[in-house]
């Protein structure tokens, strides 16, 4: 069964029109890049997707269930997580605290007014495995902001694994990391993620082709190409924008 | 129909003072995000200023201009000196200006004394022009008239210069704006201090149309204000316009066909605007729903803190990328050095030994004092749980609500109603009545405030807090008006017992143990995390699966019980409930305790209580510093945000724990300093 499904998706901002007629799956366990110039609308797909912005035309389905109007944490309950461009966590806070928040989020009742956080031994043995399997177990009660900006990273990934959703969506992963490190995080990916579905959006073609399964091109809001990587770095549009392109990305 | 133009031309001149009122709020708000409280303080001082000079000068326009002036000039003094360096800092801004207030009324008391000051036409103006049936006051049409011109201007300023251009590219991106060689300070001090002596300008034109200037000015005319820029919409000069000549129409006709509710229209309007239109009737719509408009959500900071966060990233480079190697790789370091640990007793008692003197002096003190003091000291103990009430919202939610004494005010009431007029003396099933009303009000009011978020969440919690205020004051029949509820007797337990304040004493302090006990256990509990989560990053919160919507509507409520339960004590210690109590300045006293004594630490604002309240007692009741006492709160008010930004409990636990066993314990130590230092500012 398809878990997720775009239908004739659309978006403008007012006068704008950022992404025109999208329609594509996404089947369980499948790595799905996203890959296209800058402004071609990868963000904003991942954004239409995951609720932060509201679609103006067409329908996301996650699995059976038609999520267009819904509020993002009602997405991420019905199995939909995400991790932002930019690292967008609680710097404040320490490592250990921002995945046990990213765990208690996917719980159904957010009101436990009497029960620490810390005290909740099945989350925190969650967060615990998760942090080992990056190797921050023994940071994790360093604030985040302490950390460097890799790490920080890292911990972004987490929390978007973290609550077992059913897809992931990844908004460049490896953004702002030197090569080295980005090299290593399709694997890291990888390893997460399981038979987890991904969407993932990325300037890096290391990152897409280490960890695609299939590609989807973007294109001034609209699809292109979809395939296999083999196919897709075959084909001539594709050559055609990425290397005789206006911004040569 | 003749009665109808006249009450049109009397909506209509009033609406063009509301609109150049709100002309400068709208403008440094919704361009600048620079909230300036004070505003309607400097309309009043306008107006005193116009009223003398024009008086001396037999000339109404020098009074206008000097007005005009005097407003101008506190409005510079007041950015240059203090607001430029709180850009992007809310919290701050907002208590620095309410400091200004009441600075502002007390110089002015001080100067021109409390009687109100009559209004003044001027004789060439004083004529009136019959139309049909009615006659329409001269001066009536001249302010009309000088609105439209002031409109033409501000809003060819807005449009046609290149300063409009200019404050909207500093607000978007500051560094760049910076860049491209733009004077932003110049041009950010221009636009407040214009807006600042527009107001002043209007002080005495308004005192006019109205029925002239007193103190009390200071407080209505920021509301009003404050109402027509939600209303029209803010960050234009159209917006205030709309807004202005609505609200001032509205008023004017309901004060001629609805005397009984004239006082609730614009409140009405407000409320209206809110649930249907919530960016204002000329606002950019952003997010509607049940969802809170984020217009101003997380304003400057954290987009500094990524563009921060990607610079390092940059800088560091490859500096980092053996150890990302190693540890991607899953290959992980060595088990760390175990970090020295103190014993557990030492722990123990280095965490509960502070708490165990404050519960001991507080018990111990009250016995040895004499009952004055005693008394003095269970207000101290109300305050203190009013203000860690107000923290759960503020310092921990970070939802700065300027209505939080409409809580007190509320369940004090409801005792008051329910033992006077009602005559039940159960203790017991009054403070339950109490609660539950305070309840369903706090449903209420945490459903309309949560309409909007940031700044206007402050905005809309004054103005809800005052149509609960307004109610107290007209709703004579129940609340006994402006004279309030008086001889609530002591509380009956239902038992026999006889009170003495040394009593009721004890009890406000067991109650307030519990009280606090439980707040403690629900800030540090799952829930509290989130609360604290939603305060760093509500965006997050969002795709992280958490209905932050749900959980600042329960921190609302869970925050409106424990002011009830301060509203009940406080009715029963005074014996009385008058409309004051859930005034403006009432809900202004546990935000300065909060940010004085360390907002998100529940103690640091119980001690910020005691502090204010005990200075409040001890010079405003007797001594040469009897009228002074709000000149002192204001300087209190601005001192805490030039010198106390942290508020003392981060000093006072910095230098507690370098004493204790906790050192030892780097990491964790560091981690809740970390969480110690990130709570001492709050953003709305």
């Amino acid at each position: 069964m398809t878990i997720l499904r775009v239908e004739d998706l659309s978006k403008n901002f007012g006068g704008l029109q950022v992404l025109s007629g999208i329609s594509f799956t996404v089947e369980p366990g499948e790595k799905l890049a996203l890959i296209g110039p800058n402004g071609a609308g990868k963000t904003t797909l991942i954004n239409v997707i995951g609720g932060q912005l509201s679609a103006s035309g067409g329908d996301v389905f996650l699995g059976n269930r038609r999520i267009t109007r819904l509020s993002p944490n009602r997405r991420l309950r019905l199995g939909l997580g995400r991790s932002y461009q930019v690292n967008n966590l609680f710097f404040e806070m320490s490592i250990l605290d921002n995945l046990l928040l990213a765990l208690f989020g996917g719980e159904r009742s957010h009101f436990q007014m009497f029960r620490r956080l810390e005290k909740r031994r099945e989350l925190v043995e969650a967060a615990e495995r998760l942090l080992e399997t990056v190797d921050l177990f023994e940071r994790r009660h360093e604030p985040l902001q302490a950390q460097s900006y890799g790490d920080q990273r890292l911990v972004e990934l987490l929390c978007a694994f973290a609550c077992r959703p059913q897809i992931v969506l990844l908004d460049e992963p490896t953004a702002g990391l030197p090569t080295a490190e980005a090299s290593l995080f399709a694997d890291v990916i990888r390893r997460l993620a399981g038979d987890t579905a991904v969407l993932f959006c990325a300037h890096d073609m290391d990152l897409v082709f280490n960890l695609a399964d299939s590609i989807m091109v973007l294109y001034f809001g609209e699809i292109i190409a979809k395939g296999l990587p083999e196919e897709i770095s075959a084909d001539p549009r594709v050559q055609e924008i990425y290397l005789g392109g206006d911004d040569g990305c | 129909m003749g009665e109808i133009l006249s009450v049109f031309m009397l909506g209509l001149s009033s609406g063009v003072v509301l609109f150049l009122l709100a002309a400068g709020l709208t403008l440094t708000m919704g361009l600048m995000r620079v909230i300036n409280l004070a505003h309607g303080a400097l309309y009043m001082i306008g107006g005193y200023v116009g009223l003398s000079v024009a008086g001396y000068a037999h000339n109404y326009w020098v009074g206008v201009l000097a007005g005009a002036a005097v407003a101008g000039l506190i409005g510079l003094l007041l950015e240059v000196g203090f607001l430029r360096r709180l850009y992007g800092h809310p919290t701050s801004q907002v208590l620095l200006t309410i400091g200004f207030i009441y600075i502002i009324q007390n110089i002015t008391l001080w100067m021109w004394g409390s009687y109100p000051n009559a209004q003044l036409v001027p004789d060439i103006f004083s004529g009136s022009l019959p139309v049909g049936s009615v006659h329409i006051p001269v001066f009536r049409l001249v302010v009309i008239v000088f609105g439209v011109v002031m409109a033409i201007v501000l809003w060819l300023l807005q449009e046609k210069t290149r300063i409009g251009a200019v404050v909207r590219a500093g607000m978007d991106n500051k560094e760049i704006a910076g860049a491209l060689g733009i004077n932003l300070k110049g041009v950010f001090t221009g636009v407040f201090v214009l807006g600042t002596f527009v107001a002043g300008m209007i002080g005495l034109i308004g005192s006019t149309t109205a029925t002239g200037i007193n103190l009390q000015v200071a407080w209505d005319a920021l509301l009003l204000s404050m109402i027509v820029v939600v209303v029209g919409g803010t960050g234009s000069i159209q917006g205030a316009l709309v807004g202005g000549i609505t609200i001032g129409l509205l008023n004017a006709f309901g004060a001629a066909y609805f005397p009984d509710f004239s006082h609730f229209i614009s409140y009405v309007a407000l409320v209206v605007i809110l649930l249907i239109r919530p960016g204002g009737l000329l606002g950019r719509q952003m997010v509607t729903g049940p969802v809170a408009v984020q217009y101003l959500e997380e304003p400057r900071v954290r987009r500094s803190k990524r563009w921060t966060a990607v610079r390092t990233a940059a800088l560091a480079g490859l500096h980092h990328a053996p150890a990302l190697l190693r540890r991607a790789g899953g290959v992980r370091d060595g088990p760390q050095a175990p970090v020295g640990e103190a014993p557990q007793w030492r722990i123990l008692l280095h965490r509960w030994l502070p708490y165990a003197v404050a519960v001991a002096a507080l018990i111990v003190v009250p016995a040895v004092v004499g009952t004055y003091d005693q008394s003095i000291l269970t207000k101290v103990v109300i305050f203190a749980l009013f203000a860690a009430s107000l923290d759960l919202t503020m310092g921990y939610t970070g939802m700065v609500s300027f209505g939080h004494a409409a809580f007190l005010g509320v369940a004090g009431y409801v005792v008051g109603v329910f033992t006077v007029k009602l005559g039940i003396s159960s203790f017991w099933l009054v403070a339950l009545i109490a609660l539950g009303i305070t309840i369903f009000v706090s449903t209420i009011i945490g459903y309309i405030s949560l309409r909007v978020s940031g700044v206007y969440y402050l905005l809309v919690t004054m103005a809800l807090g005052q149509v609960l205020f307004v109610i107290a004051l007209k709703w004579s029949s129940v609340t006994n008006g402006m004279d309030g509820l008086t001889g609530i007797a002591k509380p009956d337990l239902g038992f026999a017992f006889r009170w003495t304040n040394l009593r009721f004493y004890y009890m406000t302090l067991v109650i307030f143990i519990i009280c606090y006990v439980i707040l403690k256990l629900i800030v540090r509990s799952s829930f509290g995390k989130a609360l604290v989560g939603v305060r760093l990053n509500e965006q997050r919160m969002r795709s992280l699966g958490f209905n932050t919507w749900a959980l600042k509507y329960v921190a609302v409520i869970v925050g409106g019980i424990f002011a009830a339960v301060a509203g009940i004590l406080y009715a029963y210690n005074y014996g009385n409930m008058v409309p004051s109590y859930m005034a403006l300045q009432m809900s202004s006293y546990p935000m300065l305790m909060v940010i004085m004594g360390g907002a998100g630490t529940l103690w640091g604002p119980s001690l910020g209580a005691a502090a204010i309240i005990l200075l409040q007692e001890y010079t405003s009741v007797s001594g040469p510093l009897k009228e002074r006492w709000p000149l002192i709160l204001g300087v209190i008010f601005v001192a805490c945000v030039v010198w106390l930004r942290g508020g003392f409990a981060h000093y006072l636990s910095t230098a507690w724990n370098r004493w204790g066993p906790l050192r030892a314990r780097s990491a964790e130590a560091r981690a809740a300093e970390a969480r110690a230092a990130d709570s001492r500012e709050v953003q709305p």
